[in-house]
């Protein structure tokens, strides 16, 4: 889990939901505040990344992500903002936003 | 003559083991999803227009000209499943078809992004874009794979999603094959070199047992 905490950061933090689309859009356009977000994997685990950007392309929503994997590397990605909520083999976690220095 | 063609396809199907049988829609859904691919590349350029670097291009005048690769169906290998594995058991019974097909995009025939086509909601989309480093990798694994003898129409992706470790699969004489894509010396895979499914599993089991389980 982020340890904003640690190093001087509020937050907001939801459960097992996603935020909006009207959400992801408040927080990255209005706020500036890129933010995390976690699935959990049907048989176990899970992972975190962080919603950088959104687009609506043929009036399909979809969201920009940094993913930490591959290792030392990381990747970016576009995903559709459905798949950001789930997937056939994922439910969505919690998400980290209002990220902010104290 | 069509029609003879086609019932002798259908025949041959009919006929054939369940592994043929599995082939057979293995290769209705690469097809399907390949046309899926092929029409969200348009997509993609839209995607890349204003950040074509961090999607994998030089430019978006590349991604314009950017064609679609092979494509390389996901079996997902869960975490709880891979905690349970007993070393020596049948490796094949921890992969589970993801309804996934990654495809690479390519320029001047290297790898640069990939779409995802999935299954979602009892029809196919098109769900994710770019991933150029995890693209990469793959087609990394892959080729050396198939340097190395492997059945270069017959190889898929596994995928342990709770330890987000990606392989290259494949079975000879129904033994399956795995080749993991990153160097792990503390495991002992080296990137592109396929070992028996059954030993990489076993260097993953503790691996799992360990994990906690909280997001990666």
């Amino acid at each position: 889990m982020p340890e904003f905490d640690k190093y001087g950061f509020t937050f907001d933090r939801t459960s097992k939901t996603a935020l909006s689309w009207e959400q992801v859009k408040n927080q990255i356009y209005c706020a500036k505040k890129p933010f995390a977000f976690s699935w959990h994997h049907n048989k176990g685990g899970g992972h975190m990344m962080v919603v950088i950007g959104y687009v609506t392309v043929n009036g399909t929503n979809y969201v920009a992500i940094n993913d930490p994997w591959l290792p030392n590397i990381g990747d970016q990605r576009i995903i559709t903002y459905n798949s950001f909520v789930s997937g056939s083999d994922y439910t969505h976690w919690d998400d980290f936003y209002n990220v902010t220095k104290k | 003559m069509k029609l003879l063609i086609i019932t002798a396809v259908a025949g041959t199907f009919l006929s054939a083991s369940g592994a043929q049988a599995q082939t057979a829609a293995q290769y209705g859904i690469m097809r399907e999803t390949r046309e899926i691919a092929s029409r969200s590349l348009d997509t993609l350029q839209k995607l890349t227009k204003a950040n074509s670097k961090a999607m994998g291009f030089e430019s978006a005048e590349e991604a314009a000209k950017s064609k679609l690769g092979d494509g390389l169906a996901v079996f997902v290998i869960g975490l709880d499943d891979l905690r349970k594995y007993t070393p020596g058991s049948d490796p094949n019974e921890l992969l589970v078809a993801a309804d996934r097909v990654i495809y690479p995009v390519m320029v001047n025939d290297q790898p640069c992004s990939s779409v995802t086509v999935e299954k979602t909601r009892e029809k196919w989309e098109a769900t994710s874009f770019g991933g150029t480093n995890l693209i990469k990798a793959i087609i990394d694994a892959r080729s050396a794979v198939v340097a190395a003898g492997a059945p270069a129409d017959n190889l898929f992706v596994a995928w342990v999603p709770g330890l987000n470790t990606y392989m290259i699969g494949f079975r000879t004489r129904d033994k399956l094959m795995l080749a993991p894509i990153m160097d792990d010396a503390s495991l002992k895979f080296s990137a592109g070199k396929a070992q028996p499914g059954e030993e990489v599993l076993a260097a993953l089991v503790p691996v799992a047992q360990q994990y906690n389980g909280l997001p990666l």
